[in-house]
């Protein structure tokens, strides 16, 4: 008997859909689709050859009990650490703008959040979505940490050869949701920069008035980094497991995500971007599932948020005396050579 | 003229308060000198013998604290350099200073690398810094970068990492003045304003003060080892 089922509900585009039900493979649930946007006509003319389980309204409210959505609604728990009620509860994902439809949310048992540090866009793809929801609602991890100064404790992200552009910018659209704002990216594979992208170009450009983005830094497969410590995260690895290791480890240490289809991680030399290498497993149920980058990125991404945490909120007190102090610093690097990804673009992965 | 004991010259004091730290305040001041000279003469003694009756004069350096630095990185100025170096600028230096301490960075500290600072009143902690060569990730500002030429880095930079080079004590000399002396330069701005716990001037001009104590004392050290090299 499987532990969940995931369940996708008014999704629009049949490429999310297909994403989803690679997530509930990762997971070894079984998956379905409540059509409320006309999702298996497009499935028709785009993936013929593959079948779309479907789920009616009735069914998902009344047989498939208890539902937990992941909505970012009031009253919302953090997924960091919470329960699943008992039975064979149905994890329920939304539409890619709209989100869990008001029937299936009054009904919900249980209404969870992805807490997002970021400025910028404050939602994941919906694919990405359901991966770290299923990932944290499987076993409890650890719940939410608190901390006075997040962005001291957050590491330098590394993607290192993503195979697709879709992939690594959804990726790049988690890490911008999970609060990192410049990406170094080894783009070995040419996915995205080397791109025809005169569209997105011009988009682009057109975008720029508007604050916030992310850096997206192209590094070579070859090129010396100048970290303290680096962790490289995988699924495929003889490793700790992720919620064990050590992830909000501040700047001077880097997270990498390799790509695994593309990428052999034993067979790279990772010293030369670090002065100490780490390993991290995420711990998945099962082995045999179509790999996709931006869901093993967007959990690991989740989690070294959970690490990093939130800023604790203050009650109104007497601030701190501040003892008197001047420091003599070196000022910290530019990154001149960064492409600049606004929100707006990452919307759309 | 004001005969007031507690208007003499910045140097006057520091020199004085040194010797003593720990007399009451009219100690040793020259009020009391010329009395005491007074009462010698009395006595049919005079000035030379009271001097030669004090013995060779020495003050008591700061208290410097060494904590073992972490594998790959090292304190580049050493607790006896720290010491000769505070004689070598003289009491006016010293005044003041409580402990200066060598520490490990905290591990999840800014981005930027930082050399020391200043807790007001009087305690400078100086960090360790990477063995030379630094690597520094992303490209480093212009102002950075000629801030290391100057103090005799070597330079190596590409898209996303700037290495330092540090050839001899250029490492050295760079925390002792970037770090110890702008430090000290700042410790001068508040311990002779007498406000010494509160901020006596706004950041940016105390910053500026410190910056150019820090090129003085640059430019004296350096001129003296030029002159020893060509005795």
């Amino acid at each position: 008997m499987n532990w969940s089922q995931l369940v996708g509900d008014g999704i629009e585009n049949p490429m999310n859909a297909r994403a989803i039900l690679d997530a509930a493979d990762m997971f070894n649930v079984p998956c379905f689709f409540r059509d409320t946007r006309g999702l298996a006509d497009r499935w028709r003319e785009d993936l013929a050859s593959a079948s779309l389980p479907l789920v009616d309204t009735d069914t998902l409210l009344e047989a498939m009990r208890p539902i937990v959505a992941v909505e970012n609604a009031p009253g919302s728990r953090p997924v960091y650490g919470a329960t699943r009620p008992s039975g064979t509860p149905s994890v329920v994902v939304g539409n890619e703008r709209r989100g869990v439809g008001r029937d299936v949310l009054s009904s919900a048992e249980k209404i969870v959040h992805i807490p997002m540090g970021g400025r910028g866009p404050n939602t994941l793809n919906v694919a990405a979505a359901a991966a770290v929801a299923l990932y944290y609602l499987a076993n409890r991890r650890g719940g939410s940490v608190q901390s006075s100064r997040p962005e001291h404790r957050r590491p330098a992200l590394l993607l290192a050869g993503p195979c697709d552009h879709v992939e690594a910018g959804s990726t790049l659209r988690s890490a911008a949701a999970f609060g990192w704002r410049s990406v170094c990216l080894d783009d070995r594979r040419g996915a995205w920069f080397d791109t025809p992208r005169p569209i997105r170009a011009e988009g682009r450009a057109a975008a720029r008035s508007h604050r916030g983005g992310i850096r997206v830094v192209r590094i070579a497969p070859t090129d010396r980094l100048a970290y303290e410590e680096i962790t490289i995260i995988g699924i495929r690895l003889d490793a700790p497991l992720i919620h064990r290791a050590r992830l909000a480890t501040g700047s001077r240490s880097a997270l990498i995500l390799p790509d695994e289809s593309a990428i052999d991680i034993s067979s790279e030399d990772w010293a030369r971007m670090g002065r100490s290498v780490r390993f991290a497993r995420i711990d998945l149920p099962t082995k045999k599932f179509p790999y996709r980058y931006r869901l093993v990125a967007s959990i690991a991404l989740a989690e070294a948020s959970r690490q990093i945490g939130a800023r604790a909120r203050k009650l109104p007190s007497r601030p701190p005396t501040q003892r008197l102090a001047y420091e003599s610093t070196l000022a910290a690097g530019v990154l001149e050579a960064a492409e600049f990804v606004t929100h707006e673009e990452l919307r759309d992965y | 003229m004001s005969r007031s004991k507690h208007t003499d010259p910045d140097r006057i004091r520091a020199q004085r308060r040194v010797f003593a730290p720990r007399d009451a305040r009219g100690v040793g001041d020259l009020s009391g000198d010329r009395e005491a000279r007074r009462l010698l003469k009395v006595l049919g003694l005079h000035g030379a013998e009271l001097e030669e009756a004090s013995g060779p004069r020495s003050y008591r350096l700061p208290r410097v604290r060494e904590v073992r630095p972490r594998p790959g990185f090292l304190h580049p100025a050493s607790p006896a350099d720290i010491r000769s170096f505070l004689s070598f600028f003289g009491p006016v230096c010293a005044y003041g200073i409580r402990l200066i301490e060598l520490r490990q960075q905290a591990p999840n500290a800014s981005p930027e690398i930082l050399l020391a600072v200043l807790r007001v009143p009087g305690t400078i902690l100086m960090f360790e810094q990477p063995a030379s060569p630094w690597l520094l990730s992303g490209q480093m500002h212009p102002d950075t970068i000629s801030r290391l030429i100057a103090a005799g880095a070597r330079i190596e930079t590409s898209p996303i990492s700037t290495i330092a080079h540090w050839p001899d004590e250029t490492l050295r000399d760079f925390i002792l003045f970037d770090g110890l002396m702008h430090e000290i330069g700042h410790h001068l701005v508040q311990q002779y304003r007498g406000k010494r716990e509160s901020r006596v001037m706004r950041t940016k001009d105390h910053e500026r003060r410190a910056s150019a104590f820090a090129d003085l004392c640059r430019h004296v050290w350096k001129e003296r080892a030029d002159g020893d090299r060509t005795a």
